[in-house]
């Protein structure tokens, strides 16, 4: 065990720490799920993309560098210690790209990840609908093969970046007659395809950053199916554990968050505020909370980069950060008193954070990437071996 | 980075826990208490004839030289089955102290035979009372910030009765003297301290997974409604609870042993922060495994209750979860400059 960062690991973070320094934007652009904004964080992900930084950890082929998943932790780091701008294709570069990576033809692989890298395709995540949600086998939108397509019908919902986005992995019945599981297939949809209507939906913060999508008679080439004609759960649950796991979630965003809290602590301090002493218990628990998260995902992540892979236990680090990011804000709104509820716009709000829009943003994690009851049920059944029924 | 333990490591933790697995059981601790002893013996002289008693020691007084990184899942195997050996006290607090102690200060025959476990020893060093102080021979003492090693026949003990009846504590009085006094290098008793913490966090977490597995294969048989009743959410969702405690205090308690091996400048922090979460966790544990086990896990006959109130009383003791806490907060709050946030 040796849990210093080695030289060449030292000399990354620091290469990353100043490229953001020199690089990231100083004006403030709209939020990144408006329509304006939206397109200045592409233009944010084609900068990162020249410097090869937008997706470090792939091949130098599809755009990357090759780095270890330590190095790509601590490019994670940097990049939310140092306030850059939030990521607007996540959905492909941190759910689909895996499962490019491990389900797609040489082809796909060429066709759709450089694009990805560079920002020119932002993706949106297609799968739930709104008698599907928890329950994903459930699902009922149809594909119905004819000649070289696929025929759509059917609705999605809750689609993140879907207002936007270029193109839609969807989960999809290919089998009118399956049911559950079986009969599901996974399929890449441009969002400009004809019979496609796409309704911005606002979250609870007021931006449109969901969207409901409806496919009416939409043909999709077969040429867009990932994995085989009815493997579409198979390799779902190849996203799915991206989702959960330290790729879509590295600690990074929490790391920066318990910074915040505790400067936000000091700041009061500063002022003269008194702080009860269950409010300082709160800041250390968060604090040490987000430490934990830290040395947890690098210990994943050292038996990853020796062979070892992970399944279900995933979803403990699923519950562990979503719950994690919401304690910190909440507690952060508890020390703010009656400026809690302010948003950042407000003449009295302290203008370094917007606590109370993270706030409603943290309150997101536990419901989405499958709620965490459901990620608890998966814990029990097959981490610790419960029966199902 | 690399977060894995060497192969020696493992196997030596291994062993151990197979010899622990064969002399400390139910039935074992149930003899020892009914006896009203604070050991068992032979499985004191188990540990010590395999070398873990004295493993902090330099070889040159008989021990393996080892490290807190080599000690930490060997303290996690104690844990696991209720260790009630005075290992903390003299691995981990005794032997470094006194194997540093200026040359002569101390007769080097009793420091070998404190490594070798022939002799044995307790202390109120980092606790308020000193565990097994009865079966000691030398009990290690503190007056002034001076360091004292008194021969337990020079000092009145009392039982402090206690809830796990597998950990006898005693308080002690005694009169510091000039013959007893050792003179301790202060670095090295602070990082021995630092060093029992992280070892009462990792028997916490040996304690909880045992709570957790017990606890699972209960619920599993247990059946209830014509089903076993691990198939209900409820107890679905305790059980993950307490699983999640442990995967993410785990890695933090491994942490504080590597950075104290190393004299990494965030020891103590580390420490705090593992002792913190461990304590967190069993207590998690303990609450969640009574309550899943209903009422036969009330009973002294069952044998649950042995871990649930080692549980409790490792959680408490060599700091609880708010006295760490203090610690951390000291460390990270307190500093002038702020933190980097984007």
């Amino acid at each position: 065990m040796d849990l210093a960062f080695s030289t060449s690991e030292i000399e990354f973070r620091d290469e990353i720490r100043t490229w953001l320094n020199e690089h990231k934007p100083s004006e403030k652009w709209l939020a990144m799920d408006t329509e304006i904004g939206f397109e200045q964080h592409r233009t944010w992900e084609h900068k990162l993309f020249e410097s090869k930084w937008s997706v470090p950890n792939w091949p130098n082929e599809y755009g990357g560098r090759d780095c270890s998943l330590i190095e790509w932790l601590l490019f994670e780091e940097e990049y939310y210690l140092s306030g850059a701008p939030g990521r607007v294709n996540t959905n492909g570069i941190t759910l689909l790209g895996p499962t490019l990576f491990e389900w797609g033809t040489q082809d796909q692989k060429d066709r759709f990840l450089l694009p990805m890298a560079e920002g020119k395709e932002i993706w949106a995540q297609g799968w739930s609908e709104p008698n599907t949600g928890s329950d994903l086998a459930s699902l009922s939108t149809t594909a119905i093969k004819d000649g070289d397509n696929y025929i759509l019908n059917g609705q999605k919902t809750w689609c993140s970046r879907g207002a936007w986005a270029d193109w839609i992995f969807c989960i999809v019945r290919t089998d009118p007659e399956s049911q559950r599981h079986s009969g599901l297939s996974y399929l890449l949809v441009p969002a400009d395809a004809p019979g496609i209507t796409r309704r911005p939906v606002s979250r609870l913060d007021g931006e449109p950053a969901f969207a409901e999508i409806f496919f009416d008679d939409c043909q999709v080439s077969t040429e867009n199916l990932l994995g085989g004609e009815g493997e579409g759960w198979k390799v779902a649950m190849a996203t799915a554990s991206s989702e959960r796991g330290l790729n879509l979630r590295a600690p990074g965003r929490f790391l920066a968050a318990a910074n915040q809290l505790v400067n936000l602590y000091k700041r009061l301090i500063r002022e003269n505020k008194k702080i009860p002493p269950e409010l300082f218990n709160k800041i250390v628990d968060g604090y040490t909370a987000a430490q934990a998260y830290r040395w947890q995902v690098f210990s994943k992540a050292s038996s990853l980069m020796h062979g070892e892979t992970m399944g279900a236990e995933a979803s403990y680090m699923k519950i562990f950060w979503s719950e994690l990011d919401v304690d910190l804000h909440a507690t952060a709104l508890e020390l703010l008193a009656e400026r809690g509820e302010l948003l950042a716009s407000a003449p009295d709000a302290i203008a370094e954070y917007d606590w109370m829009s993270g706030y409603l943003f943290s309150l997101s994690g536990p419901i989405y990437a499958g709620t965490n009851e459901i990620q608890r049920n998966i814990v029990a059944e097959r981490v610790l071996g419960l029966p199902r029924k | 980075m690399d977060f894995r333990f060497t192969e020696t490591q493992r196997l030596f933790a291994g062993a151990v826990g197979e010899l622990l697995n064969k002399e400390c059981t139910p039935a074992t601790l149930r003899a020892m208490t009914e006896g009203s002893h604070s050991s068992i013996q032979t499985l004191w002289d188990s540990l010590s004839n395999m070398g873990v008693i004295g493993m902090t020691g330099p070889e040159g007084y008989g021990g393996l030289g080892m490290s807190d990184l080599d000690l930490v899942l060997i303290m996690e195997e104690m844990g696991r089955v209720a260790c009630p050996e005075t290992v903390i006290e003299q691995t981990c607090i005794g032997v470094p102290i006194l194997c540093n102690v200026v040359e002569g200060a101390v007769d080097e025959e009793l420091i070998k035979s404190l490594v070798s476990g022939e002799q044995r020893l307790s202390t109120t060093l980092g606790s308020a009372y000193a565990l097994a102080a009865d079966s000691a021979d030398y009990l290690l003492l503190e007056n002034n910030s001076e360091i004292y090693l008194v021969p337990s026949s020079e000092v009145e003990m009392v039982l402090q009765e206690s809830v796990d009846e597998t950990r006898r504590l005693f308080s002690i009085q005694w009169e510091p003297t000039k013959h007893t006094l050792v003179e301790a290098d202060p670095n090295i008793v602070r990082k021995s301290l630092l060093s029992a913490v992280t070892a009462t966090a990792a028997q916490s977490l040996g304690v909880a997974i045992h709570l957790l597995e017990t606890t699972i294969s209960y619920v599993k048989e247990r059946e209830q409604f014509g089903k076993p009743v691990g198939a209900n959410q409820a107890i679905k969702h305790h059980l993950a609870d307490t699983g999640k405690a442990i995967e993410f205090a785990r890695p933090m308690v491994h942490r504080a042993a590597w950075a104290l091996s190393v004299s990494d400048p965030e020891e103590q922090v580390a420490v705090s922060m593992s002792k913190y979460l461990a304590s967190k966790a069993v207590n998690h544990a303990c609450r969640t495994a009574l309550q899943c086990h209903g009422a036969i896990g009330y009973t002294m006959e069952y044998d649950l209750q042995i871990w649930l109130k080692r549980g409790w009383a490792l959680a408490a003791t060599r700091g609880d979860a708010i006295a760490h806490i203090d610690v951390i907060g000291q460390n990270i709050l307190n500093e002038e400059h702020d933190l980097a946030n984007g």
